[in-house]
């Protein structure tokens, strides 16, 4: 019985998070009575036979595994146009800072964010004291922004994704979600360990505390980029699909870096608009019934359909149990038998990756996968940083999430303030926040950045209507 | 770590009261703002138990996260026994 283990538990230096109660992404093993399910009804009830690393590592540091956070299903890697938060097992996630606002199908008008909505949502409305989430392109910096908190998209490799229910080894990572700059330090601290189960670990540098030189002064001289060329607005890929309110507060942010001592550096990055460029993308047909693209053939990433296969085969093989599932073909032929309640978005993604070999034997993948590490990497984060001698590159809320997230670098986000409106509908205001992305391993950097801006900024604020009880 | 000034004990003091626990008003109605550290903080200076907490999140979460037409559907917590 857990209360009665807890009795007496209080944090120390060996066992940090003692008696805290912490909830993972339900794409997360857990090797207990919970299930591990990525939102699937396909996996209702299906449990992992260990827990995963990073669970394990949190236990062994004392955190209370709270439950599990509800999820875009599958990481948004089921159907095309699913809407942020949206599973067929969890249901609809809201956005605490206004839950009520619905279409006429129940779509949230303000989006939770996703994919990693309820880990996201569940830390803003005060349901647990952190939680951890996962990306593979967007999926914590985009929740984080529209929820108002603090997140480490981390280097691929510094948190071992063993266990984890995945897209794509290239890109999947998982990360904290917290109320403050200094909580996602120390989960760093305890998240950030090299596994023998993830070969990607095994290259990881770390720093001994992530927490030091957590100081108000550490923007003083940092070179920030801001990859916007105000001579040439038409060729701003980030800033130019802001909502007025979104400029605003995030103009007001790179005013707050100006005062602390940063240096400003407006340049685009020459590759940006390479993200979804030829080789890296292929056409998969849109038959989802409540997108408005419907019957279109929209563009996916090559390097996510193929990985999908392969990595989700080996999960289902390697953890779940308590399942009659075995491949992702298994799941893709359940939801066809139950599609009333696992299909109301389609799975056109899965119906896509099934289609492939499931080795990675494909001249198209290597190609694509080849040309993002060019585009994002190489070409991308790496020759613009140095051109400009760069620290960090600052984006509006999660518009740099697919730069990053191609590369395997480190974002950070941090809250910047407050927006409203959403495709010319009013709403109440939701929190947007500001990304500091970097080299890889360049986390604690990045959060002393942050940190520093957080300190003078101190922009979150609690969803309001969620009084205690 | 030039001259220490009055600006460093500045910044040191404000380091520290940053870092300086609200224990003493951590009850239900801060756990929608406090900070993991602050409640760490707390849980070590015995403020509030572990046991307090684990019971006072999943209030929180079957009030607001379960049932209801607005519920966020965020989570779902480990069952009372397990």
């Amino acid at each position: 019985m857990i209360a009665d283990r807890l009795d007496g538990v209080k944090p120390s230096a060996k066992r940090p998070l003692a008696g805290i109660p912490i909830l993972v992404r339900d794409n997360i093993a857990t090797g207990d009575a919970q299930p591990t399910t990525a939102g699937s009804l396909a996996l209702e009830g299906a449990r992992a036979r260990d827990d995963a690393t990073l669970v394990k590592l949190l236990r062994e540091a004392g955190a209370v595994i709270l439950g599990k956070a509800n999820l875009t299903e599958f990481s948004n890697m089921l159907a095309v146009d699913m809407p942020s938060g949206y599973s067929s097992l969890g249901g609809q996630v809201k956005n605490p800072y206004a839950p009520a606002l619905a279409d006429d199908h129940g779509i949230p008008v303000v989006s939770p964010g996703g994919s990693s909505a309820g880990s996201a949502v569940a830390v803003a409305a005060g349901l647990c004291a952190a939680s951890i989430g996962t990306e593979t392109s967007g999926s914590l910096l985009f929740p984080a922004s529209q929820n108002g908190l603090v997140t480490v998209k981390p280097t691929v490799g510094l948190i071992s994704r063993a266990g984890i229910v995945p897209i794509s080894h290239s890109q999947d990572t998982a990360g904290p979600m917290t109320r403050t700059v200094r909580d996602a330090a120390l989960l760093l601290n305890v998240l950030a360990a090299k596994d023998p189960l993830d070969p990607a670990t095994q290259k990881q540098r770390r720093p001994a505390d992530y927490t030091a030189g957590l100081t108000r002064d550490a923007m003083k001289g940092a070179r920030i980029g801001v990859p916007s060329d105000p001579a040439d607005p038409l060729n701003d890929p980030f800033f130019r699909k802001l909502p007025l309110k979104g400029a605003k507060v995030v103009g007001e942010a790179i005013k707050v870096l100006e005062d602390l001592g940063a240096v400003i550096v407006r340049a685009s990055i020459p590759t940006a608009g390479w993200m979804s460029g030829p080789g890296t993308i292929m056409a998969v047909l849109n038959r989802n019934p409540l997108s408005a693209n419907r019957g279109n053939a929209v563009p996916q990433r090559i390097v996510f359909i193929y990985e999908l296969k392969r990595d989700l085969n080996l999960y289902l093989r390697d953890w779940a149990t308590n399942t009659t599932i075995k491949t992702m073909t298994d799941i893709v032929t359940f939801n066809e038998a139950n599609a009333g309640k696992a299909l109301r978005f389609g799975q056109d993604n899965f119906l896509a990756a099934d289609l492939t070999r499931g080795d990675l034997s494909e001249r198209e993948y290597k190609a694509a996968l080849a040309m993002d590490l060019l585009s994002a990497r190489t070409r991308g984060m790496d020759a613009y940083m140095n051109q400009h001698k760069l620290d960090a590159v600052l984006f509006p809320g999660s518009e740099g999430a697919a730069i990053a997230a191609r590369a395997g670098y480190p974002s950070v986000l941090v809250p910047c303030g407050f927006v409203a409106g959403v495709d010319g509908k009013d709403t109440p205001d939701y929190p947007f926040g500001v990304t500091f992305a970097g080299r890889a391993w360049s986390e604690h950097k990045l959060l002393r950045l942050a940190y520093a801006y957080e300190q003078a900024s101190a922009k979150r604020k609690p969803p309001p209507g969620l009084p205690a009880l | 770590m030039q001259k220490s000034s009055r600006r460093n004990a500045g910044i040191a003091a404000a380091a520290v009261s940053a870092e300086a626990p609200i224990s003493p008003k951590l009850d239900h109605a801060r756990l929608d703002h406090a900070s993991m550290s602050d409640i760490a903080h707390a849980l070590a200076d015995g403020h509030v138990t572990a046991t307090a907490l684990l019971k006072a999140y999943r209030a929180r979460i079957e009030a607001y996260d379960r049932d209801g037409p607005s519920s966020m559907r965020s989570a779902r917590s480990i069952p009372t026994r397990s």
